[in-house]
Order: C-alpha cells, then sequence, then structure tokens
C-alpha cells in the first residue's frame, strides 16, 4: 500500500499532493478539503491516517495543500478562499483523469467545508462529506481573532518577556493572511442552495438548527472532534479513525 | 529562484528538498528534523520557507517526516538517528550531497545532536531550544525573576506552586532525548574538535533557559571556539508565533550559513 506525493500545476505555481492509491481497482474518490490556519497542523496525521485507512478499503484519497500553505507554492498570504476553490478544482481534474468511472467525493473540513462546497454547486462532485463544517465565517474569525489575543498575552507562550509588539492585523493564529483573505472569511457563510441533500454526509458531534442539510449523519467520537480547539497529537486514535473509514466506505464501495 | 523536488526515501516515505534553481550550490544540505509532532513543513511553515530562503542563498534544504509523523504512516523500531542517516544516505546516492548542517527546533535540536555525533558526514549543527541544565546560573536567574514581583504576586504564586506541585518532580531532561548529565560537555568538544559549526539559539519559550551564563555553564569552555554561534531570544516563544520572529529567525540562520558555508560550484549530481 504506496501513497504517492506529486505536484499539482494552478496558474503559475504547483500545489504539494499526496495520492493515497488502492492496489485493487478504487471504488470511489476523495479530494480533501483541509482546514486552515492552525487546524491545518492539528490535523495533519489525522487525515493522512485516514486517507490511508480509507485507501485499504478500496477508496482513492487526494489531499493536497492549497496555494501558501505547507508544502505547496507561494508566500502565507498566497491564499485566499477564492484561490482555494480554484485549487480544489485543479485537484478534482488530477483524481478525475486517474479514476474517470467512480463517485468523486469532496471530503471538505470545517473551512475546508466552504470550498468543497463550492464544487459542489459547481457540479464537480457526486457527493460531499462535510466534516465539522464552519457555517458562519464571521463568527469563526471572530473566534480566532479572541483566541490569538488571548496567545499574545499568554504567559505560558511567552514566558520570560511580554510582547511589546501589537497584533499584526494581518496575523491569524500567528499566520500571515491577506486583506482579502480575510475579507473572504469574514463573508462566508454556509448556504444549501445548490447542494443536493441527498448528497450531503454530515460528519459531527452533534447536529443543530445551523447545521447544513444533510441525508446522513455520522457522529463523531470526541477523539475525532475535539481537535479543532486541541488535539493531543502524540496519541492518535487509530481505533476510532478505522472505525469511521469502514463507516464512510462501506457504503460506497458498496461493502 | 529555489524549486522544490520530491525525495523517495523507500518504505512509502519521502522527503522535499529544497535546491537552488541556479548552478551555484554550497554543496551543503540542510536537514531539517520533525519539531515534535508537527509535520515537516513546520510550525507556521517554518520549515518550508526557511528551506526555500536556503535555497534561493545556494544551499540546499531538506525536510521529511519521522516514521509515526506527518506523512510517514508506518512507525518503525529502528532507532531513529538510524533512519535520519538513512535519509542523508539516500541524498548522497540521488544527489551527491555529503556534507550535511542537522537539526532544528526543539526534539529536532535533541536528535540534531545525536546525529551530529553519530555521523562524520555532519559539519554543521542547527540547535533551537536544545539541551540547557539547570545550574547556578539558572537558580540565581530564577530568583532574580522572583524578586521582580510584587510581594503580593510572589506570594500568589508561591500558593499555585504549593497547590500544584508534584509529588515527584518532572525535569526538562526528563521529557527530552538528552544524555546523561555531563556527557553533554564531553559530546560538544568532540564537535568542537572535529570542526563541525554549531548554532545555538534559546527562546523565552524554553522555560528550563533564563540566563546567558546557563550555556556556558552547561557545556564548558569550548563555548568559546570560533566554530560556536549562541543567541538568546528571551522575547521569543518556543513556536515562533510571531511573524516578526519567523523573519528574525529565518535571515538570522541565513546569515550564518552564509558566513559559516562559503558558495562554491557545486558538487552534487543536478
Amino acid at each position: 500500500m504506496k501513497s504517492q506525493p506529486l505536484w499539482i500545476p494552478v496558474d503559475a505555481l504547483r500545489l504539494f499532493g499526496v495520492l493515497h492509491e488502492p492496489v485493487t481497482r478504487a471504488r470511489a474518490a476523495v479530494v480533501v478539503c483541509a482546514p486552515i490556519l492552525h487546524e491545518y497542523a492539528r490535523s495533519h496525521r489525522l487525515f493522512a491516517v485516514l486517507a490511508h485507512e480509507l485507501q485499504v478499503r478500496g477508496v482513492a484519497v487526494l489531499r493536497f495543500d492549497y496555494r501558501g500553505t505547507g508544502d505547496s507554492e507561494g508566500d502565507d498570504d498566497a491564499f485566499s478562499m477564492r484561490h482555494a476553490v480554484r485549487d480544489a478544482g485543479k485537484a478534482i481534474d488530477v483524481l478525475r483523469a486517474r479514476f474517470r468511472d467512480v463517485p468523486l467525493i469532496m471530503l471538505g473540513v470545517r473551512v475546508g467545508a466552504l470550498i468543497a462546497a463550492a464544487a459542489a454547486i459547481e457540479g464537480r462532485a457526486d457527493r460531499l462529506w462535510l466534516w465539522q463544517p464552519v457555517v458562519d465565517g464571521a463568527a469563526y474569525l471572530q473566534g480566532l481573532r479572541e483566541f490569538e489575543a488571548r496567545e499574545r498575552q499568554s504567559p505560558m507562550r511567552y514566558r520570560i518577556a511580554k510582547r511589546a509588539d501589537a497584533i499584526d492585523d494581518a496575523s491569524l493564529m500567528g499566520f500571515l493572511c491577506s486583506r482579502d483573505m480575510l475579507d473572504e472569511l469574514a463573508g462566508a457563510n454556509w448556504s444549501d442552495a445548490g447542494i443536493a441533500r441527498s448528497s450531503v454526509t454530515l460528519l459531527d458531534a452533534m447536529v443543530d438548527g445551523r447545521s447544513p442539510a444533510h441525508a446522513r449523519h455520522v457522529p463523531l467520537a470526541t477523539e475525532l472532534s475535539a481537535w479543532a480547539e486541541q488535539l493531543d497529537m502524540t496519541r492518535i486514535a487509530l481505533g476510532p479513525i478505522r472505525a469511521l473509514a469502514a463507516e464512510l466506505a462501506d457504503p460506497v464501495v458498496g461493502a | 529562484m529555489s524549486i522544490d523536488h520530491i525525495v523517495d526515501l523507500g518504505d512509502d516515505r519521502f522527503g522535499i528538498l529544497s535546491r537552488s534553481g541556479e548552478a551555484a550550490d554550497s554543496g551543503v544540505c540542510v536537514i531539517l528534523f520533525n519539531a515534535g509532532f508537527i509535520h515537516r513543513s513546520g510550525p507556521f511553515r517554518l520549515h518550508a520557507r526557511l528551506s526555500r530562503q536556503l535555497a534561493d542563498a545556494g544551499h540546499a534544504a531538506f525536510r521529511f517526516d519521522a516514521p509515526g509523523i506527518g506523512d510517514s504512516i508506518g512507525r518503525s523500531d529502528q532507532p531513529l538517528v538510524k533512519t535520519m542517516r538513512a535519509g542523508m544516505d539516500a541524498l548522497e546516492r540521488q544527489f551527491g550531497y555529503s556534507r550535511f548542517v542537522v537539526g532544528g527546533l526543539c526534539s529536532a535540536a535533541d536528535l540534531g545532536w545525536q546525529v551530529a555525533i553519530a555521523d562524520p558526514r555532519v559539519v554543521g549543527l542547527l540547535s533551537i531550544d536544545g539541551l540547557a541544565r539547570q545550574g547556578w546560573s539558572y537558580r540565581i536567574a530564577r530568583l532574580r525573576r522572583a524578586l521582580r514581583k510584587s510581594p503580593l504576586r510572589r506570594l500568589g504564586s508561591l500558593l499555585r506552586r504549593a497547590r500544584t506541585a508534584p509529588r515527584i518532580r518532572v525535569g526538562d531532561g526528563d521529557l527530552r532525548d538528552w544524555p546523561a548529565a555531563g556527557i553533554e560537555r564531553t559530546q560538544f568538544a568532540s564537535l568542537v574538535e572535529r570542526g563541525v559549526e554549531q548554532f545555538h539559539l534559546f527562546t523565552g519559550g524554553a522555560g528550563y533557559f533564563l540566563s546567558r551564563g546557563q550555556f556556558r555553564e552547561t557545556y564548558g569552555r569550548a563555548v568559546n571556539a570560533a566554530s560556536v554561534v549562541f543567541h538568546h531570544w528571551p522575547q521569543c516563544d518556543h513556536t515562533f508565533f510571531a511573524e516578526s520572529d519567523r523573519r528574525a529567525l529565518i535571515r538570522t540562520i541565513g546569515d550564518w550559513m552564509a558566513q559559516r558555508f562559503e558558495r562554491y560550484h557545486g558538487p552534487p549530481n543536478r
């Protein structure tokens, strides 16, 4: 079972990706739209392992870094929601070229759910798996601003000397962001318009009135849902990841 | 302008090598190990940015995940130092590099230290929040800090400590992969003897390092060697949360590399 690192050309840049291709014929193909900022780093291992477990069950998975993130090319402030949608489109092209006749699924994680949904609206994905989707961009942004302010003042982070410099407006959770990106995030809201409810699987600890319309709800165990706040990176919960991979893969591979 | 290359390390593992797009190459490859459990692009993407800037300046830089971290799905029973040296073998075989600068932040500094001791191909050590012992310099610095607090805050601190103090004290050396106390002096001197260039930086996030004097106290007189560079950045946190700190770090390491490893028209296979 092998994963294949690759470059995905987009505009004048290259995106870094990892393709998890099953040994036997793939029965479905998944593009992972990762979360952003600190959530990207915290969840990287979780989704690498989940991709591997889906691969074992006959599902091809492509994980990639948006431009300006991870190992992709571009400065940090090259990331924007608009560009991320374009990047996801290129990832779809790569997967479609290799796996023509299988259902294509977009797995959108947190803010990545908004990016994955854009592809679904364009009719380029057959199904949507939404993992703890961010539905209110302004509230999410506000929460991160408060989080960052606490971090800047934290005696656990700055043990000896307090930071004399003020918070940089262009910084979010320690990452350099463009003004465009911050504006886009503030204006991003979930909408069910244009998305077939029957195509949506919601992965979340619980469902409430603001959750996207969905046909199926897969409850997430605490080990898989607490990472957006705090993930213990030293211990990845392999058991729950395997169980979840089976729950997601079985219906699409016809097990 | 640098360009990144994917390097196959075998056993379903890979890494990313940043190299200068021009012919000039110092012939030295910087290897950045994982900072704790953060995957190869580094905290706040520090490794990706540092690698590319070093490559722009003519020094190749390689980042990859140790078994069980990031994209290296499988774990390994093999000692980590052996795995890292196998990575160096791959770079030598595929690209012709035979001189390496190794290390990184926190656990990467610890691992870099061990690899530097074990492998004669290592010509430089990059140690950020690496090993330091808590001797008299530390105690005096701590006392000074306590005395700067108001009596009320001091009392509050004492009460908090009394309430939360564990029965068994766990020191930084227990949580880190450090050699037995005292051995580091001999090892440090042997690196100096070998001519290994050393870059040591301690941030304010390393709670076990409060005073410049600790560096000399830990490693002895060999810290005065011309091959040793030391920085203490008390205003900076352990993971370089602030963009200004990341920029300063990248610039400082870049300057050190430029001073210590002259460019020459390169070796390696292109």
